[in-house]
């Protein structure tokens, strides 16, 4: 286990901090693609790192502390999207913020933008299986195990996704 | 050329094209500060944060959102009345322009990109689109997020009081603890330094949500939330102090079976909300013993087993929920109709 974690789970913040620094970048590129808006990518982020300060103590270095993280801001963003399951309409958001923001490792080329927005364009069920298991590399059990379908409502939700995604980008 | 290698190529060109996907994207450079002030309140051992007491909120200052006393008391002839002047006003209603408006104001108040910020002395009344009114309280920082579908706004700090008519799920109040998701309803919301709140419902209902839990808020009822917590359980106008204090101690210092044992003590008929809302929060022998209490003050309906509310079946606790005093379930449609309008019209 890092000096990092260890110091975090004592309750110092400094630490926490930084491993903010270093982790937030992906917490946030995988709440951007799941919740497809920035706005909710903003506050899912944020959830996810105060319950990730909650949650400290009961990670005991059985895994790298990412993937730890990773698959509990996972967690964060889907119980959030059940919650708000009955919300059809994605918020056209408004904020000062664009949609997208440049990467950290550099400009976005524009059929890059294309895909992301298509993604983000996705029904939230399509989107979120397409983005665990094509982005992120989950398999369909785990995925079913996350997000509470069968495996095969999973591939078929993988499926739809990836069809989807052509038709979008071959417009 | 085979459909399903068709298929698969175009699959390959697909992935190729996700790989080149960047794994980190740069954040919003505030988004830490958000964060640092939810964790000074929410430290890795929770139950040593304490909200300051309803009273310090300042809710009855709020203007025109003294609470009624009985907020359905509307006799059936209003209520004929008031559907009749739906007609009138509904040019009016139709006439209003969409998105956020600065109706009326009193004192500075600085509002650039989004960003609206009261003095310590000035109020602003903010119109939402054609759904209703927020007026703005001195002491205010809020940003207007979003107008379409959906009207949505982020209060920092400060306090409102929000007057929608609008079908459910169209206004949202976003706070640091939680979101605030409007059924039909006028309610004074505040968010203290910290980022905790208390929200206020004088009628309707509102919804508060975080962590994929809620709290529905009816009308004369009230609930706390604090930052890395649950939404906290409602409580009515009504209710004993040591009762409040005690669900204080419930939902956000870990104040367990003591805690819950003093609100069951406590609890009377006037309370039977917050007792629906425990069933989920708890568990065991606590949730039966929650059961035995909410069902001394309204005995779950027909067809609404025992077992059925302790396995937490979500069609049973509905039709329970339904039949609770208070409840919006329990309203006949005129009065409901009732409240609606004249939240409208902003009457009661």
């Amino acid at each position: 286990m890092s000096e990092l974690v260890r110091l975090a789970q004592q309750g110092d913040q400094n630490a926490f901090e930084q491993l903010y620094r270093l982790h937030v970048g992906r917490v946030y590129a995988l709440c951007l693609r799941l919740a497809g808006d920035a706005t909710e990518a903003r506050a899912l982020t944020q959830d996810a790192f105060v319950r990730a300060w909650e949650r400290l103590g009961t990670f005991r270095g059985d895994s790298e502390f990412s993937s730890w993280l990773h698959r509990l801001a996972v967690n964060v963003v889907l119980a959030d999207r059940r919650a708000a399951a009955r919300r059809e309409r994605r918020v056209a958001s408004e904020s000062d913020e664009p949609a997208y923001q440049l990467g950290a490792t550099g400009g976005w080329a524009p059929e890059r933008l294309d895909l992301e927005q298509a993604i983000a364009a996705l029904p939230p069920g399509a989107r979120a299986v397409f983005v665990l298991y094509d982005i992120e590399g989950y398999n369909h059990h785990e995925i079913a195990q996350l997000v509470g379908i069968a495996p095969g409502t999973s591939k078929a939700q993988l499926h739809r996704a990836r069809r989807l995604l052509r038709e979008a980008l071959e417009r | 050329m085979s459909l399903a290698w068709r298929r698969k190529r175009l699959d390959e060109q697909l992935l190729a094209r996700v790989q080149t996907l960047p794994r980190e994207i740069r954040p919003p450079e505030d988004l830490w500060d958000g964060i640092a002030s939810r964790l000074s309140a929410a430290p890795p051992v929770p139950g040593s944060v304490r909200l300051a007491p309803a009273a310090a909120w300042g809710f009855q200052r709020l203007a025109g959102l003294a609470p009624p006393e009985r907020t359905w008391g509307v006799r059936p002839a209003l209520a004929a009345a008031l559907l009749l002047c739906l007609a009138g006003v509904l040019w009016l209603h139709l006439a209003r322009p969409a998105g956020w408006r600065v109706a009326a104001s009193s004192g500075p108040y600085t509002l650039a990109a989004g960003r609206l910020e009261t003095s310590a002395a000035s109020r602003v009344q903010l119109a939402v689109g054609r759904i209703g009114v927020v007026s703005v309280e001195p002491g205010t920082r809020l940003r207007l997020l979003a107008t379409r579908p959906e009207h949505r706004l982020l209060l920092e700090r400060g306090a409102i009081a929000a007057r929608i008519s609008a079908p459910p799920r169209l206004f949202y109040v976003e706070t640091p603890a939680a979101t605030a998701v409007d059924l039909g309803c006028q309610y004074a919301l505040a968010v203290d330094a910290r980022g905790g709140s208390l929200i206020h419902v004088t009628v309707g209902w509102v919804e508060l949500t975080r962590f994929g839990e809620r709290s529905v808020v009816p009308f004369n009822m009230s609930a706390y939330t604090l930052p890395g917590f649950a939404p906290g359980t409602p409580f009515s106008d009504r209710a004993s102090d040591s009762l409040k204090e005690a669900l204080h101690r419930f939902d956000f210092e870990g104040g367990g079976e003591a805690a819950l044992a003093t609100v069951l003590k406590q609890a009377k008929e006037r309370d039977v909300i917050t007792l629906w809302h425990l069933l989920a929060r708890t568990e065991g022998l606590a949730r039966r013993t929650v059961y035995q209490r909410l069902a001394v003050f309204a005995p779950p309906p027909d067809g609404v087993t025992r077992e059925q509310v302790l396995r937490l079946e979500r069609g049973a606790l509905r039709i329970w929920w339904d039949a609770l005093p208070g409840s919006p379930g329990t309203l006949p449609w005129w009065q409901r109709a009732a409240v609606r309008v004249s939240a409208w019209l902003g009457i009661l």
